[in-house]
């Protein structure tokens, strides 16, 4: 009965679709505007190759105003001469006195994919090339073919008896077309939609704005999670799911978790905590396991960091919830390092102190505020022990800033005389006595 | 060519699957037409019109037939825009003649007066409808409806046949309710001898026909049993709640009191004064989009809609809808009810076009004076005076 009404709906499209393919007026308007859209697009594709020959060099150096006009021309030319192509069209049937409604709603959706195509330009002058390309084939095509073909059963149909028609029952709830199409790609797109725009505002917060990488990061991926919950609700509430349903789901589902997707389910939580407290942001600095990472991902199941050794580690979100670990970028990313330095005892200690002071603030990567600091921190058998502290902004760099300070070090000392004492041993060889 | 599919694999896609779509739905026999058919008729009558439809597409399968209703309200507006767009359906079913006329004046609806259509069959007064000029004729005529006198069989045995009837009923202090406006108690005017059209102008005598109407309504408002009212809905909550046992109302109105009121309680006159009282008659068309190609299966299915068999099928089972078809008769013993709005419709009066648009201006004109009349605020002489006036001096209105 369900197939029986798709098919005889469908039979109904294909009757009236045929009729208004057999009648000339629909025929010249529709001939009329893909003559329009072939001309616009080999002109365009010419327009646009020469436009690209004649500026691809000077815009990458280009400010945003210069990138935003280059690429406007550059995905809009074909668009606009497709609207100007088709809008002469009309004028000149119209004069005739032919029929032109088709053309005005075709006219819409060239006006609708010129819109799509600025937005594409908007976000790829901005700069994130990259993931503007991957998002044009998830989201913007799929998105435009989706609006089109509303739109086309819109124009050629205009009726609403394609969303109502039944597909199958689900829990003794009828399944619309409508109803699947929204669970389907409505979901889909629902998703993509909101990965691209999280991706967009972190964008435009991190590069144009004053926004925390991390922060923002994190608040995104709270927000995306709760945006695809919301969806979800939304699609069991037009399947028509009621509690009882829900329930009887839920109570099936605890099983499988129970035995097979606890583990999932526990790193899931995990994730949600660690989100919520704020414990670990993307970028943060960590040192889990003894080594020193960069957090890169916090994923529904997973946190992916970066060692200093560029390897990626993916450490399921249980492991920062029950273990304890090291992060460096907690309420700040500044990080105090201390460097033990001995000196003779013959050697003037205030030359000493303000020798490694000046070491200090020679470093590029050592904060001036706040200062560095040197202390005499113990009389030791051979030397006196000093403690040169410094400040850098980047925990990631204690390495290398504590070897550059050593060799500086080592270098002044050589220069001013200083004398790094070590313990010498001396051997007393004691010979037996002959007699 | 790689290149090209590469990048448009999206397009190859959809046309593919559209026309796999299309090869599949190819109709295993040769077809000689298909239409696409909208009909207005509501909910609860949409599927005799369907059962009708379906019983063509039987007769002639050789025509694809895809039928869709549409809400009256919306569907002028709906076709309009589809058919300046070149689609549309090919035949639009349930129009009134004068939504069709302006289709017509807009170029979008088409003359179907060279279509192979068995005109012979109509009443005259229906065709008047749908003509315009000599050559032309914006639609077929499929049904009309008209004022009738509605009845309460539990307060009133015999339904009055006369003014005096009336009247006598109304001093009895049994309720009458007429409604007090220019279009729905013309028939008044006409019964009571009067006329106000000539041709396709004001007669010499409207005014009087209309004080001599105005004269009758005050007269019979001062009895106990009189109900005036421009409130149509309110007249017809009264006649279900059984606070009137008599009521003058559009034909169409049928089955809904029918079925408020029982069955048994309910019955149908022609109005009193018949067959001189003469109600304005509402004719419903099919009306063939100007940017249809299918005439020749238009006709067809015209000719089915108004041939006799369609036409009595149609009458004995919707709501007070008339046959347009000379030659169908219904007996009153076994059809009372469709029997008597038939036999007002067939003496109701049919405007033209250039008609219309003067009743238009008596409708403009006529209301609020009625209700100055009726309310003592000026004579009934004077009332028509002032009606005749209006209108002879209203310059921005459609010509006479």
């Amino acid at each position: 009965m369900t197939n029986q009404d798709i098919f005889s709906l469908w039979s109904q499209i294909n009757t009236d679709i045929l009729v208004f393919l057999g009648r000339p007026s629909v025929q010249l308007q529709l001939a009329v505007v893909i003559v329009a859209v072939l001309a616009a697009a080999v002109l365009g594709r010419a327009a646009q190759n020469w436009w690209r020959v004649r500026y691809r060099h000077q815009i990458k150096e280009a400010g945003f105003g210069q990138r935003l006009i280059y690429y406007l021309v550059f995905h809009l030319v074909s668009g606009f001469l497709a609207v100007a192509f088709i809008q002469l069209a009309k004028v000149i049937l119209a004069g005739q006195g032919a029929r032109t409604g088709l053309i005005d709603s075709l006219l819409r959706l060239v006006v609708l994919y010129l819109m799509l195509k600025a937005a594409l330009a908007v976000a790829v002058a901005l700069g994130d090339i990259r993931g503007i390309q991957k998002y044009q084939t998830t989201l913007i095509i799929p998105l435009f073919v989706v609006i089109i073909g509303v739109q086309f059963l819109y124009i050629f149909i205009r009726s609403d008896q394609l969303a109502n028609v039944p597909v199958f029952n689900l829990f003794d709830n009828t399944v619309t077309l409508s109803a699947l199409f929204l669970i389907t790609a409505g979901f889909y797109l629902w998703v993509v939609g909101i990965y691209a725009l999280g991706q967009g505002i972190h964008f435009l917060a991190t590069h144009y704005g004053s926004a925390d990488p991390g922060s923002t990061q994190a608040t995104l991926t709270l927000l995306r999670y709760l945006l695809i919950i919301i969806g979800l609700g939304y699609v069991l509430y037009r399947l028509n799911f009621n509690t009882t349903t829900i329930a009887a789901i839920s109570g099936g589902l605890s099983v499988g978790v129970g035995f097979a997707l606890s583990t999932i389910l526990s790193n899931f939580v995990s994730g949600i905590l660690l989100l919520f407290e704020r414990t670990l942001r993307p970028g943060d600095i960590i040192e889990f396991n003894g080594e020193l990472s960069t957090v890169d991902l916090i994923t529904i199941r997973s946190i992916r960091v970066r060692t200093l050794d560029n390897v990626e580690k993916i450490i399921p979100n249980s492991e920062f919830v029950t273990s304890s670990f090291t992060t460096y970028t907690g309420k700040s990313r500044h990080v105090r390092i201390k460097l033990l330095v001995g000196a003779s005892y013959d050697d003037d200690y205030r030359q000493v102190m303000q020798t490694l002071l000046e070491i200090a603030a020679a470093h590029p990567n050592v904060m001036r505020d706040p200062a560095p600091d040197v202390r005499v921190e113990n009389f030791g058998d051979f030397s006196i022990d000093y403690y040169l502290y410094v400040w850098i902004a980047n925990p990631l760099l204690s390495g290398r800033v504590k070897n550059e300070l050593h060799q500086s070090i080592l270098d002044a000392f050589a220069d001013k005389g200083i004398t790094i004492p070590f313990p010498t041993a001396t051997q007393m060889v004691q010979f037996a006595d002959k007699a | 060519m790689k290149k090209l599919f590469c990048h448009h694999k999206w397009v190859f896609f959809c046309l593919i699957v559209l026309c796999l779509g299309l090869v599949a739905c190819a109709p295993s026999q040769p077809v000689k037409g298909r239409l696409i058919v909208w009909h207005t008729w509501d909910e609860a009558e949409a599927p005799v019109i369907e059962q009708v439809l379906a019983d063509f597409r039987r007769l002639h399968p050789e025509i694809q037939i895809s039928v869709e209703r549409k809400e009256y309200a919306t569907v002028l507006d709906e076709f309009a825009e589809a058919s300046r767009a070149g689609l549309g359906p090919d035949v639009l079913i349930g129009l009134e003649s004068v939504y069709a006329h302006l289709l017509y004046q807009n170029g979008l609806a088409a003359n179907v007066n060279k279509m192979d259509i068995d005109w012979t069959v109509f009443e005259p007064g229906t065709l008047q409808s749908v003509q315009r000029g000599n050559d032309v004729r914006v639609g077929v005529p499929l049904n009309a409806y008209v004022s009738v006198l509605y009845f309460n069989r539990s307060q009133i045995d015999t339904p009055p046949d006369s003014f005096d009837a009336l009247q006598a009923i109304s001093e009895k202090g049994i309720k009458v309710g007429l409604p007090a406006t220019f279009f729905a108690s013309y028939w008044g005017i006409t019964g009571l001898g009067g006329s106000v059209f000539d041709g396709d102008a004001l007669s010499a005598n409207s005014q009087a026909g209309i004080a001599n109407w105005l004269d009758w309504l005050v007269a019979f408002q001062q009895t106990p049993g009189a109900v005036l009212s421009s409130d149509t809905r309110a007249l017809v909550d009264s006649f279900v709640r059984g606070d009137i046992a008599l009521l003058v109302m559009d034909s169409l109105e049928l089955a809904s009191l029918e079925e408020r009121l029982g069955r048994e309680q309910f019955g149908v006159a022609t109005l009193p004064g018949f067959p001189h009282a003469q109600a304005f008659s509402t004719v419903e068309l099919i009306v063939v989009n100007s940017a249809s190609v299918q005439t020749e299966a238009a006709a067809q299915l015209s000719n089915f809609l108004s041939n006799a068999a369609q036409q009595r099928k149609l009458a004995r089972t919707t709501s007070g809808r008339a046959p347009v078809n000379r030659a169908v008769s219904l007996n009153p013993t076994l059809f009372p009810r469709i029997s008597a709005i038939s036999q007002q419709n067939r003496t109701a009066v049919v405007p033209t076009t250039v008609q219309d648009g003067l009743i238009n201006r008596l409708i403009v004109e006529a209301d609020p004076i009625y209700q100055q009349v009726l309310e003592g605020l000026i004579t009934p002489d004077a009332g028509a005076q002032m009606i005749i006036d209006a209108v002879k001096n209203d310059r921005g209105g459609p010509s006479q």
